[in-house]
């Protein structure tokens, strides 16, 4: 079977705050998710949709999500996950601890 | 379980989103679910990877894998079933036989520090039989020398009977009690002091001394009620007051069967040998040093008593738990390598007929491979569902094992020490888990192997190992299993010397302060006028120890006249001494040969007289006499022969000796014994017995009453058990070792079906055929029967005792077996391939 795609696992690790980030600006399903990340990337990222579903249940383990069955735009029932309080502050740390990750890695690439 | 997770339905909706949008892009419908289904991934992965978030993941999964394991047990139900059930069996079979060993032979004794405390005794290199040589009294204190190596030692019957005591208490019948004198520091060799009241003390031992005695916990619940303030009561053995001073533990049980613990008075004869030394050694004492020391003292008194001791005589030393279970230990062990071997058979064909089911499966395999399976977790799924076989297995078997070791029990001889303690202990569970866990690895091995790129191959080997294995193994049980039943026939035919099996015995020992040889020959006499005169009595006699009372017996030097200037004063040559009134030889069914039997005449004022046995007459022939009208010299005085008699066996059925009989008028030993027989039954002339009993001496009391045949019985009963136990695990096996070739060839003529299909058509004859397809595998039966043959014997080399009238290399036997096994294994494996080679060409071709 084929694994995930390199340019997928290279975003293994990001893909929890993707979806946290995504979620900020409210709830959505599984499938609005992975086509906000991959709309905003501009498609440069293309999410492996089968791989969405472990990390939503982690972080709805880890209490930063709820999620509830509720009418889709095309009035259809689908399955909205919502950040929780504590989703919110992980938001935040997310944030903080990327921008030092993208700063350390420019100023490894910065040109000699 | 954990609750249902939403992912389904999340993931349809995923889908449906995905194959929308396509379709709005103007794709077909087909194309849009084809991308919706490539883009979403494998769902049956993703579900794995949802439920594996779950904190309770690991569980669930092996939860799923129960359940799944489940449903391929009821799916592939039959052969799993059966693997099971022969596991359980195996399991079964080999826990009973280990919890009987564990309580008869491994199970600590209640003595501390049991490795301390060892029998020692004498073997004289002569008389080669198995004789127990025994002590006299005065041996005691020569043993006592050896300070470095002996830290206590007691001296005690070599055997009990004699010794019994007619206990009367209150207003019940006299009952007679196995009764053992000793001296004063047998608790201590033990360890284990009185639980009530005192031990002996030397004091007790001196001539003179109040009588005093021990009782044993049952003695002392069954007829002195369990009173605690028994101790300093007066009770009346053999007519005599006894002041009880101690009663012991319930624990102690030693020597086997003693209800009284008497002190064992001083006796400075050195011919009196009939006694056993018990021995406690200071801890760092090796055996090996105790029996340095006493071959020494053994030696020593050779050279210090001249006429007493022969150079022969050896010290023998035997572990306290050797001597306890005796004969009964090989008999065991080899009983319980026998259920071992039937187990390993068992997981050998359970692991066949998992290893078949998971080749028919391995379309399965592939299929949930391809749906994304991997290695480690189809590997997991098998060794879920070995386990799950084992589980099974060895819960049916310890249940199995419970009912089996009370059914062993009750079929057990009543000689065989401790068996009834047998349950399931912690070390037969202990025992238990491991065959729990060979089982395991017998169910997953197969199929697992069948994981690796060249199955077919390995599968292949792997069978034939199989067969390999269970031939052995089956032809080393049936072997060994043969070579005791042989034995136990041959048992059976030997001609013990005695005809009359229905003859009835009992112990008729008298007991009381004014018993002495003049009485007892009145009391016998009048006893046996009474008892001929009854029309139920054909015949009636009394003879000093009976036919298998026991291994220990009179054993009495003798010499011929002719003899007497030739030998050598250090070599004693012994024969089984007893003492018979007139009519014994009638009663018994001994043939008398030559010569006359005794009659009253043969009185104290007449000639000495004496009857032979054949082979002790063959020795006197032998160097050129006529037997009868010969003088003998036994215990001390010479004695003319006037007879000679058929051989007999009166210690145990397999062990030959010579016989000397004296008349008991004319002897001072006594008769302990009545035999006697009659057109009524036993039970009647039993009743008869004690009537007339009571009508002379109504203080008497008889014990121990059984006909010859029982006696001979008792005699083999062991061995028939060992029979019975070994047969059955010999069929066992037998059964096991047909069904798993049967498998084998069923399956490679199955999966050859097409090949078969293809050379039938192109017409090779059916015999070809078969042959093709057996010849294999009956040549891995050849050399299985090889390895088990040598197995075999081995094993009967290292259970030679066991074995009478038959040698472990009995090539009848060993050629018998392997003719059998070879047989079944042919038709096992002839008939599938018979009819494989049979099918119309077209089935075989389309069959795939």
């Amino acid at each position: 079977m084929p694994r995930p795609t390199p340019s997928a696992d290279l975003l293994q690790g990001t893909l929890n705050m993707l979806i946290l980030q995504v979620l900020s600006r409210g709830k959505a399903n599984g499938y609005e998710i992975a086509k906000l990340i991959e709309t905003r990337s501009s498609e440069a990222l293309q999410v492996d949709h089968g791989s969405l579903y472990p990390a939503l249940r982690r972080l709805e383990q880890n209490g930063w999500l709820t999620a509830a069955w509720e009418l889709s735009a095309t009035n259809r029932k689908a399955r909205y996950y919502a950040l929780t309080p504590a989703g919110r502050k992980q938001v935040d740390i997310e944030h903080t601890r990327w921008r030092a990750a993208v700063l350390a890695v420019t100023r490894v690439m910065r040109p000699a | 379980m954990l609750p249902p997770d939403p992912i389904d339905d999340e993931l349809t909706y995923h889908r449906e989103q995905l194959k929308q949008e396509r379709l709005a892009q103007g794709d077909s419908p087909t194309t849009a679910d084809a991308y919706a289904r490539r883009r979403l991934g494998n769902p049956l992965r993703i579900q794995e990877d949802v439920r594996a978030v779950h904190p309770l993941a690991a569980l669930d999964t092996l939860f799923r894998h129960v359940r799944f394991a489940g449903r391929s047990f009821l799916r592939h139900g039959g052969s799993y079933l059966l693997a099971t059930a022969i596991l359980a069996l195996g399991i079964g079979l080999s826990v009973a036989m280990f919890s009987l060993v564990e309580a008869v032979v491994f199970a600590p004794l209640p003595y501390p520090q049991q490795a301390n405390i060892h029998l020692v005794w004498k073997y004289d290199t002569q008389t080669a039989a198995h004789v127990v040589g025994e002590l006299a009294y005065p041996e005691l204190a020569d043993l006592r020398a050896n300070t470095n190596e002996i830290a206590k030692v007691a001296l005690i019957p070599a055997a009990l009977y004699g010794n019994g005591r007619v206990l009367q208490t209150g207003t019940n019948d006299p009952v007679q009690i196995e009764s053992c004198p000793t001296t004063a520091d047998l608790f201590q060799v033990l360890g284990i002091a009185p639980a009530l009241g005192r031990d002996f003390t030397a004091v007790d031992e001196a001539a003179g001394a109040p009588s005093v005695v021990i009782l044993s916990h049952s003695v002392w619940r069954e007829h002195f009620n369990a009173n605690p303030q028994v101790i300093g009561q007066t009770t009346r053995l053999n007519g005599v007051a006894h002041t009880v001073i101690g009663v012991m533990p319930p624990t102690v049980d030693f020597p086997r069967g003693t209800g009284l613990w008497l002190p064992l008075r001083a006796d400075a004869r050195r011919g009196t040998t009939w006694l056993l030394a018990v021995v406690r050694t200071p801890s760092a004492v090796s055996p090996q040093a105790l029996h340095a020391a006493a071959e020494r003292t053994f030696q020593v008194q050779v050279a210090d008593h001249l006429k007493e001791y022969s150079r022969t005589q050896h010290a023998v030393v035997t572990p306290l738990p050797e001597y306890l279970t005796g004969s009964s230990r090989p008999q065991l062990l080899l009983a319980l390598i026998a259920s071992v071997l039937l187990l390993l058979s068992a997981c050998v064909s359970a692991s066949n007929l998992f290893l078949s089911r998971s080749f028919v499966r391995r379309k399965e395999v592939a299929t949930r491979t391809a749906l994304g399976a991997s290695t480690f977790q189809i590997l997991a799924q098998f060794t879920v569902e070995g386990l799950l076989a084992a589980t099974i297995a060895t819960a049916a078997g310890s249940l199995l094992a419970v009912i089996l070791i009370r059914l062993l029990i009750l079929a057990a001889p009543a000689d065989i020490p401790r068996i009834a303690a047998a349950g399931l202990s912690p070390a037969a569970l202990a025992f238990a888990a491991v065959t729990a866990f060979l089982a395991t690895l017998a169910c997953i091995l197969g199929p697992a192997l069948l994981l690796r790129p060249s199955h077919a191959r390995t599968s292949q080997r792997l069978q034939a190992t199989f067969v390999f294995a269970q031939t052995a193994l089956t032809v080393a049980i049936l072997a060994v299993g043969l070579l005791i039943a042989v034995s136990y026939q041959a048992m059976l035919r030997t001609d013990t010397g005695f005809a009359n099996r229905e003859t009835l015995t009992m112990n008729l020992a008298l007991r009381g302060p004014q018993v002495d040889p003049a009485s007892r020959r009145r009391f016998y006499f009048d006893l046996l006028t009474r008892l001929r005169a009854a029309p139920e009595v054909a015949s009636a006699a009394a003879v000093l120890l009976r036919p298998f009372e026991g291994p220990v017996g009179w054993d009495s030097d003798y010499s011929f006249e002719f003899e007497g200037g030739q030998r050598d004063p250090h070599l004693l040559t012994k024969a089984n001494f007893e003492v018979i009134t007139p009519q014994y030889f009638n009663t018994v069914g001994t043939a008398l040969l030559v010569g006359r039997d005794f009659t009253e005449n043969d009185a104290e004022g007449s000639e000495r007289v004496l009857i032979i046995s054949q082979s002790l007459a063959a020795r006197a022939k032998a160097a050129g006499y006529d037997p009868i009208g010969q003088r003998l010299r036994v215990h001390g005085a010479w004695r003319k022969v006037v007879g000679i008699v058929a051989d007999s066996r009166y210690r145990r059925v397999v062990e030959k000796a010579d016989d000397l009989y004296v008349p008991y008028r004319q002897a001072n030993p006594p008769t302990n014994y009545l035999v006697l027989r009659g057109p009524a039954p036993p039970a009647e002339l039993l009743a008869l017995v004690r009537r007339t009993l009571k009508s002379i001496d109504p203080a008497q009391a008889i014990a121990g009453e059984a006909t010859l045949g029982q006696m001979i019985e008792r005699n083999t009963a062991r061995s028939r058990f060992n029979v019975w136990i070994l047969l059955l695990f010999a069929s066992g096996a037998l059964l096991l070792a047909a069904a798993g070739i049967h498998s084998v060839i069923r399956e490679s003529v199955a999966v050859r079906s097409r090949e078969i299909a293809i050379k039938n058509a192109l017409g090779a004859t059916r015999t070809r055929l078969v042959a093709e397809a057996i010849s294999g595998a009956l040549l891995v039966v050849v050399l299985g029967e090889l390895a088990g043959l040598a197995g075999a014997l081995h094993l009967g080399r290292g259970a030679a005792d066991l074995l009478y009238g038959v040698s472990a290399a009995d090539p009848g036997v060993l050629l018998a077996v392997a003719v059998l096994v070879f047989t079944i294994a042919a038709v096992a494996s002839f008939v599938p391939a018979w009819l494989a080679s049979g099918q119309d060409p077209r089935t075989g071709l389309q069959a795939e």
